[in-house]
């Protein structure tokens, strides 16, 4: 795979001090709690953490498709291309969702309509969002279902969705979403749901789609294996919070915040077999009861007062690298390693 | 591993061939070959790892297993007891012996149920105990997989994908087991929590002398677990050895092709190029001669004619294929 080289072409988008909240019966859900995020031109973004934290949720806002009621964009600003996001008319809206920032959801399965073929469908976001004829539609559908990889593209335009395996049918997703050539392209976990062989050909087909087309990509994903093969740059999220940002290399090789070195060391790695895991105490917090201070402070090793009270903002270290962390300029993985093994 | 554990199971030449029908009379016009010729041992003690894509047929080997569906051929012992003619209290024994976990832990549990109530069923079923004792059982073993005794009265669906996995864990050792199947315990699972998770079975089966089938497509997860480890292709075992000697010395291109799929949590090791292509082909008309040779980088001319036997390579290292 193309290997990353820092890119000072600046960002296509833009993240300042996102806020999304659920007003719920049980109470509001600060689902994303004032995040920054910058997706560098034709970079690879990767966002990692676990269910729950509000991957999914930066993602929809970015489209603006937080479903309202219960949900509100309480604050911040989403720049694309010198434009806010969060500011435009529905209507022009419209005209980026689907042609200038696309998106492939987090289950295959279900975001293909079952009862029309998948030719149909994909001639059908073509004409909506590239105002395109019937007829160049139909040939520019079986151009782009060759060009994701599916044998016989003209027998397989007429296949239902029930038709095609899992693999396939995130390869159809993909189709639609690059369809109009995006600038950016949103993958909420696109291989969670898939096996390894064909998660590797559908990231490397991300890969040299994004080599050919030169699209940004915002990748989401728990697997740290995805991450380290497709990303450029990694952020870190939890409990509504990006906690660790930078460039994957940076990150993989010198990381900072506690709950990034106890996510490195909870995974079996192969060649380093051992006993037993990492495992990082307790459990995540509900999100209708966060903690005080650092939301990482009932699980962290290195939690001191000032973390129960203070909540540590994002700052960078050095160039191209952000830690959210009181102790950030200490803690690192030989002092890891002596608390934590 | 100790090899001097003597073998508590043994799979030879078992077959399972699903129907496919049509019409109202659902006349049989082909059979799904989901498990074809699958032999395996596993000895006391030990965990065998089965690793292979989603269809390739690892469910079904343990349904057959279980005698939760019936075999088309081949047998099973279990403690050199022939499985499948099993009746009456032997069998209730053994469906004492074998448990498995399955990987979606939210439709594992039946909802109905209070945790304390699903993990006693199969004590009252099995008449172990009853009152004041079943409870306290039950209590221990919320505790043994890191829960509370006081979840006895809560209800699956207050739980998290973790805990639902440990009452499950739970249920399983309830009958005091020798052998558990786990059926992609983790693969539902956020990394932290498969890191408990993982754990948790290693410290049981230390505890309880267990052994597990382990199935996983999880090639990371997988050497962490086992002893040793099968590939599975098609309904077929394509290689098996120790788990060390699989990944310092893997030998059959699927296995290869697979490793070399897995993405490394590394940058530095970033996968160069992939080695396979396509998808699974159907188990209806599997390919004639190697059933891998459609998507396989090394294919000659023979394999598309001549069907590769399962050899012993090296001691315990048996591969399916002409060029090894
Ligand atoms: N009851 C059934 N009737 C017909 N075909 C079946 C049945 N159960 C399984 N199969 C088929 O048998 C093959 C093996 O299925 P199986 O569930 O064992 O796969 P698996 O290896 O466990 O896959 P996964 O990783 O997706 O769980 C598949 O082709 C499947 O579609
Ligand atoms: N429609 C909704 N109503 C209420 N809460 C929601 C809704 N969608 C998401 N949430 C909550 O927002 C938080 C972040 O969710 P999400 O972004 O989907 O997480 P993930 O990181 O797994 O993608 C979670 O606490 C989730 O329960
Ligand atoms: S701020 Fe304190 S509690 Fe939070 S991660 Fe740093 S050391 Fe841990
Ligand atoms: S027998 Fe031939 S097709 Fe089959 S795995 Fe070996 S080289 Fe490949
Ligand atoms: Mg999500
Ligand atoms: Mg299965």
């Amino acid at each position: 795979m193309k290997n990353y080289t820092p890119d000072n072409r600046g960002p296509i988008l833009e993240i300042k001090d996102l806020k999304v909240y659920f007003d719920t019966d049980e109470g509001l859900i600060k689902a994303v709690d004032g995040i920054d995020l910058k997706i560098m031109k034709g970079t690879t973004l990767g966002l990692v953490g676990e269910s729950g934290c509000g991957k999914s949720i930066t993602c929809l806002s970015i489209l603006r498709l937080i479903p309202s009621p219960p949900g509100i964009i309480a604050g911040g600003e989403i720049i694309y291309k010198g434009r806010n996001l969060l500011k435009l008319s529905e209507r022009d809206m419209e005209d980026i969702r689907g042609n200038e920032i696309s998106m492939i959801f987090q289950e295959p399965m279900t975001s293909l309509n079952p009862v029309f073929t998948i030719g149909d469908q994909i001639k059908e976001a073509i004409i909506l969002h590239q105002k395109k004829g019937y007829s160049e539609a139909q040939g520019l559908t079986v151009q782009i279902l060759d060009k994701v990889g599916i044998p016989s593209p003209e027998i397989r335009i007429k296949n239902y969705p029930h038709q095609m395996s899992g693999g396939m049918k995130q390869r159809i997703m993909i189709a639609m979403a690059i369809s109009c050539t995006p600038e950016i392209l949103i993958a909420d976990e696109p291989t969670t749901a898939l096996d390894v062989t064909i998660q590797a050909q559908i990231l490397d087909l991300i890969q040299s789609l994004q080599d050919e087309l030169g699209m940004s990509i915002l990748i989401v994903t728990h697997n740290l294996g995805v991450v380290a093969n497709i990303a450029t740059h990694v952020a870190i999220m939890y409990a509504s919070k990006i906690v660790e940002y930078g460039s994957v290399e940076e990150i993989f090789e010198n990381p900072k915040h506690p709950y990034t070195l106890g996510l490195f060391t909870s995974i079996p790695i192969i060649g380093e077999k051992k006993e037993n895991l990492y495992v990082i105490p307790g459990n995540v917090p509900n999100p209708l009861a966060f903690p005080n201070g650092c939301k990482f402070w009932p699980r962290c090793l290195f939690a001191t007062e000032i973390c129960k009270v203070h909540e540590p903002p994002i700052e960078e270290i050095k160039e191209d690298h952000k830690v959210a962390c009181h102790f950030k300029l200490w803690i690192n993985k030989y002092v890891w390693k002596e608390k934590a093994v | 591993m100790n090899t001097m554990n003597h073998t508590l199971i043994e799979v030879k030449d078992l077959k399972k061939y699903f129907p496919i029908t049509r019409g109202i009379l659902s006349r049989v016009i082909n059979w799904v070959k989901a498990v074809d010729n699958i032999s395996f041992h596993i000895r006391s003690g030990e965990t065998l790892g089965l690793v292979g894509e989603s269809g390739c047929g690892k469910t079904t080997v343990s349904r057959v297993i279980l005698r939760l569906i019936e075999p088309t051929a081949g047998d099973v012992y279990f403690e050199g007891e022939d499985v499948f003619k099993l009746r009456g209290d032997r069998l209730r024994k053994f469906r004492k012996d074998m448990q498995i976990i399955f990987q979606d832990p939210y439709s594992s549990l039946n909802p109905r149920l209070s945790v304390g109530s699903i993990i006693a069923e199969g004590i009252g079923a099995h008449k172990i105990a009853r009152g004041k004792v079943k409870r306290e059982i039950v209590e221990n073993l919320l505790e043994d997989v890191g829960l509370s005794a006081s979840f006895y009265n809560r209800y699956p669906h207050e739980f998290s994908g973790g805990q639902r996995q440990r009452i499950a864990i739970a249920r399983a050792l309830s009958l005091n087991p020798k052998l558990i199947i786990c059926d992609e315990p983790v693969s539902a699972l956020d990394v932290s929590i498969q890191a408990q998770i993982l754990n948790l079975l290693t410290k049981l089966k230390r505890e309880f002398q267990l052994s597990y089938l382990f199935i996983t497509h999880d090639l990371s997860v997988v050497e962490h677990v086992s002893d040793r480890i099968a590939t599975m292709y098609m309904g077929e075992i394509s290689e098996i050895a120790d788990t060390k000697e699989f990944y310092s010395n893997p030998l059959h291109p699927y296995t290869i092709a697979l490793l070399s799929a897995n993405p490394v949590p590394d940058p530095r090791k970033r996968r160069k190029g992939i080695l396979l292509k396509g998808d699974l082909p159907s188990s209806i008309d599997p390919p004639p001669g190697c059933r891998f040779h459609t998507r396989c980088p090394v294919a000659e001319e023979k394999c598309r004619i001549e069907w590769p036997v399962l050899r012993e390579i090296f001691h315990g290292h048996m591969v399916r294929c002409h060029l090894v």
